[in-house]
């Protein structure tokens, strides 16, 4: 097995181990860990084809409003989520088809665009969505922390194996081409907008996962939460704060980012978290491009060198 | 008839408010190519420094613009020179560093503002800088105009500096070729410095109009961002009077959404954004742009 992969699924069961060892506060924060790792890692998804969002907030609440929507039509709960997959792969389809041919910054636009329209969306329809009451449903597993802890980590397993085995394929290397040469996968015959809708069919799945599990973790989902600017803005700064064009980086991310806002928002109220890694997401960018990982990497690179001179 | 009237005048007027940050927006991209996502976020600046100041101190908002406008830009200054500079040069390899960073300065600003000032909406609409009136049935907010009008000089004064200004055209030289400029002696960072200043002090601005006509709370910015994104890319990016114009058409456009559709307030909520998403589709380049994106 490659170490990528290796390492993602370590990362994986560590995460699920200490939420097995731990108590109820740390578990309940440590479902968060798992959302925002894979909204990191869908933003990543499209990250290595050069593409940034500032939407995978929308799909993730999106996918939470189709989930509650048909649990409470009496759907089984593995199929709700699956059908919000499905929604989420086709309407990013039918988006990504016509959006993906606009350059750079447009892209980014329409994103957040999107974003702050389904909020609005979400309020026309109370008929269906039942508007600005928000919605009820069932929890998983009955609000059991332990059994919600096994079935996110699943989630997730299945989220880091995807962008593993995207990252280490064809499909991984053409969108690096894409990004760092498009000229010469121009050239090479690469249609471009066609990868790109798959990346971006690839990362609305895991972004609607992650919105089809949250939306049973507390049996209550409103359009103020699950739609909010914040997971956008979460998904970018796990992928950034970890470190980007991995897996691993995102779940590292998450996981420093709830630490430092369950510590800080309990010690000093809420906003100094957000406030805490907006800055390490700027300082990160602009001095240490690869992340903590990419930082331990480079630890690890001069131990090395070191034990051997 | 009034009640279309009604609708029009009011539109345009709500419009008008969003001149200021929509162009001092697009001027930048226009001379620096910075996109920038906190430029919602010095409207909030502006518009939190001009309630503070009247509800303290009982300042007239027209002696805060000064104030807010100098405030914000030495803001942007150091922002720029702190966070920006690295990336403007970088932008060849890195062009979404710029993007990130902005948006994290945004969420930043933002839950400071939260912390600093609370989730409130704030509002000083009762200090009249122009009487309201009443003309054939027809409402004018005083405010509002008064904000239509600082638009239109602010607006036209930027299109001036830009176009005839020496300053305005060594900003043009910096963004067609930063080496050529740089070999003529210009000093391509500080230019953009000062781009940069300018346009935040004019976002600065732009919030003492936005707080006296409407309300100011710490996510103001991402609201008031969207809008003005809507209206200078139908306005063409770039395009200082493209945004000018493209203003007042969003706000109509707003104006009549509320009026006419079922579920009014939201829909006036969400027809900017609709309308992006379509531009952006149908005609990514806006109403003045040329060549394709």
């Amino acid at each position: 097995m490659r170490l990528g992969m290796l390492l993602s699924v370590a990362a994986v069961l560590a995460l699920f181990a200490f939420g097995a060892a731990s108590g109820a506060a740390t578990r309940s924060a440590l479902l968060t860990v798992f959302i925002v790792a894979m909204l990191g890692i869908s933003w990543d998804v499209l990250s290595r084809a050069g593409l940034v969002s500032i939407g995978q907030g929308a799909v993730f609440g999106l996918a939470a409003y189709v989930t509650a929507i048909l649990t409470n039509a009496h759907v089984p709960y593995v199929l709700a989520i699956a059908a919000s997959i499905a929604f989420a792969a086709l309407a990013s389809m039918l988006f990504g088809s016509i959006t993906l041919r606009l350059q750079g910054i447009y892209f980014s636009l329409t994103t957040l665009a999107v974003g702050v329209a389904a909020q609005a969306a979400i309020l026309m329809v109370p008929g269906i969505t039942q508007g600005a009451a928000g919605i009820s449903l069932p929890q998983i597993a009955g609000g059991d922390l332990f059994w919600q802890v096994v079935i996110l980590s699943g989630a997730l397993l299945a989220a880091a194996i995807a962008s593993e085995l995207a990252l280490k394929s064809r499909f991984g290397t053409v969108l690096f081409a894409i990004r760092d040469a498009p000229r010469v996968a121009r050239a090479s015959g690469i249609d471009i907008t066609r990868w790109r809708t798959a990346a971006f069919v690839l990362s609305a799945s895991i972004a609607a996962l992650a919105g089809g599990v949250y939306a049973g973790l507390f049996g209550y989902i409103h359009s103020d939460d699950v739609l909010a600017l914040q997971w956008s803005v979460l998904a970018i700064a796990a992928a950034v704060i970890g470190g980007t064009d991995l897996t691993i980086g995102s779940i590292v991310g998450a996981a420093l980012i709830v630490l430092i806002n369950t510590y800080l928002s309990g010690r000093f109220g809420g906003g100094v978290g957000q406030l805490v890694y907006g800055l390490m997401l700027i300082l990160l960018l602009l001095f240490a491009r690869g992340g903590i990982v990419g930082i331990v990497v480079a630890l690890f690179a001069r131990a090395r060198s070191k034990a051997t001179a | 008839m009034s009640a279309l009237w009604q609708i029009l005048i009011s539109g345009a007027l709500t419009g008008g408010l969003f001149i200021i940050v929509a162009s001092s927006l697009t001027y930048l991209i226009g001379v620096s190519g910075i996109v920038n996502f906190a430029q919602g976020e010095f409207v909030m600046v502006g518009g939190y420094m001009a309630f503070f100041l009247v509800q303290r101190f009982h300042l007239h908002p027209l002696v805060i613009v000064p104030i807010a406008g100098i405030t914000c830009a030495l803001l942007g200054a150091v922002l720029y020179e702190v966070l920006l500079k690295k990336t403007v040069r970088n932008a060849g390899r890195h062009e979404h560093d710029q993007l990130i960073i902005t948006l994290g300065l945004s969420f930043m600003l933002q839950n400071a503002a939260l912390l600093m000032f609370t989730g409130t909406a704030r509002t000083i609409n009762q200090q009249l800088i122009l009487p309201n009136a009443y003309w054939n049935g027809i409402f004018f907010s005083g405010n509002a105009i008064a904000g239509c009008i600082a638009g239109g000089v602010l607006g036209l004064a930027l299109l001036l500096f830009i176009g005839r200004s020496r300053l305005g055209r060594v900003m043009n030289a910096c963004r067609q070729d930063a080496n050529l400029a740089e070999l003529s002696g210009i000093n391509v960072d500080r230019t953009h410095m000062i781009s940069f200043a300018l346009s935040a002090g004019l976002a600065g601005i732009a919030g003492v109009f936005f707080v006296s006509s409407v309300f100011v709370f710490p996510s103001v910015g991402v609201n008031i961002l969207i809008t003005a994104f809507a209206i200078i890319v139908i306005g063409s990016l770039g395009n200082v009077a493209g945004a000018i114009f493209a203003s007042i058409l969003v706000g109509i456009t707003i104006s009549a959404s509320e009026a006419f559709l079922p579920f009014g307030a939201t829909w006036g909520y969400a027809a900017p954004f609709l309308l992006l998403i379509v531009v952006l589709i149908v005609r990514p380049q806006g109403l003045f742009g040329r060549e394709p994106v």
